[in-house]
């Protein structure tokens, strides 16, 4: 790269189009021999007749490869757009594996080795782990199972598996570049598949990708996508393809930057030009058809008009709008976003993407926009977001401006003047009071509430007869048995105690997670539900904490009465550790988790919501379990099974519940098609059974 | 909403459009109107489904199909017509691509292409009306010799345009 001669402004690096001098004023004096020998034929040397048409088209072709070669090399240079339609920072469960998958076929061949050893060793584990559970033997003989080929009827599955029989590298190379899917990916495919019909509780049919749905204790939430491909053609293939959102969005880093850029936009035009005349001279068999000098000049002539522009300067403002700016979660606000030419030159295309917060959805219209504006002129357009809990804070707009020609653009994050936050702070609002109260572990504090315990006493529910005491309350001496046998005995009834109940709400990195990047976040699902476990546990008489497993920290000492309820409700509401936009800092188990040990009171007991996405919360459960804090897990169910990955995160998933199951932890699966009510009742049949 | 980085309907059609007429321009050489018509089919093609190659194949194509109907025998000023319109829609194409890929179907663009397309019209008849003028001053004429200086010229300035 030769910016030794590039201007500056703004202090960005621009790329100057005289940056060649000797090369310029090379080709300039050829073009001036080349007028010189029309208006004085004979000051400069023909060239000979034979040598001539040889020589015309030799120098055309030499220049239209040139051409093409920049061309290849410019059509390579794409930026990829930003995502301000989506909720940041959310992925669908398997999209991981899903980009492994891809990377079988990608790169070099040390590469693509590596991608497939990840792939098959992360099916084996999941293999594994389902033959495990589904023929309850150990791990290790399943391991050898596996191994030999033996966990499966599918012979193309236990072959895949086994022996490492992987499909050809370069087959599939042939495969991919056709167009067609790898036999890799189909086999991997195939063994998921497998996976899905072996592992309990998982049924790959009967997903519905489209949602419509209403968070519970959101007032008027319901959202859906039902209506998203609306204008699109649902019968063409392709153009469903085209409408299915990415599987993972990551907004961060992806912020707007200062760059002036060749765009690379009329690369390989004059190589066009100088085709059509070589084709002419060889064709023509001597001279050149004056017709296509002509229609190469003009082709010429654009390519060497469009470089001589340059591009303005980013003279742009921008003004933004909300209204109304504040609304009720689920609510929608209408963006209207102005854009005003403050310079003198005129803008002849300017290019906007408004900087949607990565905590608010677009559900109408569009934030990027693209006009020409005249100095001192203004143009507008609007959008609208879903609001949801918190307060957004707008992010710089990206404005992109080229000249005429197009061939320099410059790129600048412009502020918007008045930058009014939406600021959307709801939550979780509304009737929560539900019938149906969410059963805990009978472990109990020592107050009077609605956990049946083992103990004897005062109650509803029998428990035991024992020999009568003096100062037993006459209503419980067994008085059949006195007329029986003239014997005084005490009757005895399962004491209702309270429980001490301490709700932890997944926030982690890895809890971002969303069936579809435009669906709500597992994150409000598990507000909704610990909001509804609070209430019915208050509403019971239990102590009630509140806590994040999340790197920020936040504790709610288990209390009861309506004012713990009200606390709960602020905190799920606005506390940091909640906030929409996915925590920056990991998530360190095991300091986190003694410090919430340490908080716990002795006779608490947890009840952790989470997507149960990934294996750490898994080992954070059991751990909490087998140090005497009773586990109950609530959880919303947010895995897709479109794609490959998201059908292993299905299967993955179901072992996670295996192996909780097995450590005595208590575990709700939430559909959230279904209100939570319905999950905990069949769960409750489960326990009891 | 989602972000689907392809162009609107009407998009490709504003850039399809001068393609179309300057295939009709070459009518009276069959071969070279079906070559260059051809071309702006492909041109469409990759414009609406967003693939750069595509576009520039369609608008070669288009261009030489312009060639043929030059070997034909067809007038110089029918072959502007027809060289602006595969340049315009080539050029017009690729603004709709870039916007599409930044930009997404559902933004609001078509001031933005309507004024590409105006200015790149005028930047195209403005290059062939000079191009066609010098012709027809210069007459049948032309020396080798400027044939070959000319396309020496071009090379060098293509090379320093592209140098980055």
């Amino acid at each position: 790269m030769s910016r030794s001669r590039t201007r500056r402004r703004e202090g960005v690096e621009q790329p100057a189009l005289l940056d060649h001098p000797v090369i310029v004023g090379a080709g300039l004096l050829a073009l001036g021999l080349g007028f010189v020998a029309i208006v004085a034929p004979g000051a400069v040397p023909d060239v000979d007749g034979q040598f001539g048409p040889s020589l015309v088209g030799a120098v055309a072709v030499l220049g239209a490869a040139l051409a093409a070669l920049y061309r290849l090399n410019a059509d390579r240079d794409q930026t990829d757009p930003l995502a301000v339609e989506y909720r940041g920072d959310v992925v669908v469960p398997g999209a991981d594996f899903d980009e492994l998958l891809g990377e079988t076929q990608k790169g070099s061949y040390t590469n693509r080795v590596k991608a497939r050893e990840s792939v098959l060793e992360r099916t084996r584990e999941a293999a594994v782990a389902v033959t495990a559970q589904t023929a309850r033997i150990p791990t290790e003989e399943a391991t050898t199972r596996v191994a030999e080929g033996t966990w499966t009827d599918d012979e193309v599955a236990a072959d895949f598996l086994a022996d490492g029989s992987s499909p050809s590298a370069a087959t599939d190379w042939v495969r991919t570049t056709l167009g067609r899917r790898s036999r890799f990916q189909a086999r991997t495919d195939r063994v998921v598949t497998e996976l899905g019909a072996m592992a309990p509780g998982v049924d790959f049919d009967d997903r519905d990708d489209s949602w419509e749905q209403t968070i519970p204790g959101v007032a008027g939430a319901t959202t859906g996508n039902s209506d998203d491909t609306a204008d699109g053609d649902p019968t063409a293939d392709d153009a469903m393809e085209a409408d299915d959102p990415p599987d993972s969005v990551d907004t961060r880093g992806e912020a707007p930057s200062a760059t002036d850029r060749r765009t690379g936009r009329w690369t390989g035009l004059a190589g066009v030009a100088l085709l059509v005349v070589g084709v002419g001279a060889v064709t023509s068999g001597g001279d050149v058809a004056p017709s296509l000098v002509v229609a190469g000049a003009t082709v010429f002539g654009v390519a060497a008009l469009t470089h001589a522009t340059e591009a303005p300067p980013v003279t742009v403002d921008i003004e933004r709008e909300v209204d109304p700016p504040r609304v009720e979660a689920g609510e929608r606000a209408t963006v209207t976003v102005t854009v005003t030419n403050t310079g003198e030159e005129l803008l002849p295309d300017v290019r906007v993407v408004d900087g949607v917060p990565p905590g608010l959805r677009v559900v109408d219209g569009s934030p990027r926009y693209a006009t020409a504006l005249r100095p001192g002129k203004s143009a507008t357009f609007a959008y609208a977001v879903e609001a949801t809990r918190g307060r957004h804070t707008f992010d710089d707009a990206q404005v992109v401006v080229r000249g005429f020609g197009g061939t320099i653009e410059r790129e600048r994050a412009v502020a918007a003047e008045d930058a009014d936050p939406d600021s959307s702070d709801v939550a979780v609002s509304a009737d929560l009071l539900a019938d149906a109260d969410v059963p805990v572990h009978p472990q109990t504090a020592n107050r009077v509430g609605r956990v049946l315990t083992d103990e004897g006493g005062s109650g509803v529910e029998f428990h035991s007869t024992r020999e009568y005491r003096r100062g037993d309350p006459l209503s419980r001496v067994d008085w059949n048995r006195l007329a029986e046998s003239g014997e005084f005995a005490t009757l005895q009834f399962r004491e209702e105690h309270a429980a001490t109940v301490a709700v932890l709400v997944d926030a982690r990195q890895r809890a971002y997670v969303t069936p579809r990047v435009d669906a709500p976040a597992a994150l409000e699902w598990e507000l909704a539900a610990a909001d509804h476990v609070v209430a019915s546990l208050l509403a019971a008489g239990d102590s009630v904490g509140l806590g994040a497993v999340s790197p920020e920290w936040c504790w709610l000492e288990p209390r009861g009465g309506s004012g713990q309820r009200a606390r709960v409700r602020d905190l799920l509401e606005s506390h940091a550790a909640f906030d929409a936009a996915r925590p920056d800092r990991p998530f360190h188990g095991h300091i986190e988790e003694r410090r919430l040990r340490r908080e716990l009171p002795g006779d608490a007991q947890v009840v952790l919501v989470t997507p149960l996405c990934d294996d750490d919360i898994v080992t954070f459960a059991r751990d909490l379990h087998a140090r005497g804090f009773p586990v109950t897990v609530v959880s919303p169910d947010v895995t897709a099974a479109r794609t490959t990955g998201q059908r292993l995160a299905v299967v993955e998933r179901a072992m996670r519940f295996s192996r909780l199951r097995r450590a005595g932890i208590r575990l709700v699966d939430w559909d959230t098609d279904q209100p939570l009510e319905s999950a905990v009742e069949s769960a409750r049949r489960r326990w009891s059974a | 909403m989602n972000f689907v980085d392809r162009p609107a309907g009407s998009s490709v059609a504003l850039a399809v459009v001068p393609g179309v007429v300057g295939s009709v321009a070459l009518a009276p050489a069959p071969s070279g109107f079906a070559v260059a018509l051809a071309g702006i089919v492909v041109l469409a093609a990759g414009t609406a489904r967003s693939v750069r190659a595509t576009v520039t194949v369609g608008g070669v194509a288009a261009l030489f199909g312009v060639v043929v109907a030059s070997l034909a025998g067809l007038h110089s000023a029918l072959l502007l017509v027809a060289t602006a319109g595969a340049v315009v829609s080539w050029s017009t194409g690729h603004h709709v691509v870039g916007l599409a890929h930044r930009l997404g179907r559902d933004a609001h663009v078509a001031r933005s292409v309507t004024v590409h397309l105006a200015t790149i019209t005028v930047t195209t008849l403005l290059a062939g009306g000079v191009a066609l003028a010098s012709f027809l001053v210069v007459g049948e004429g032309i020396p080798r010799a400027t044939a070959v200086f000319v396309l020496f010229g071009i090379v060098l300035l293509l090379v320093a345009f592209e140098l980055d």
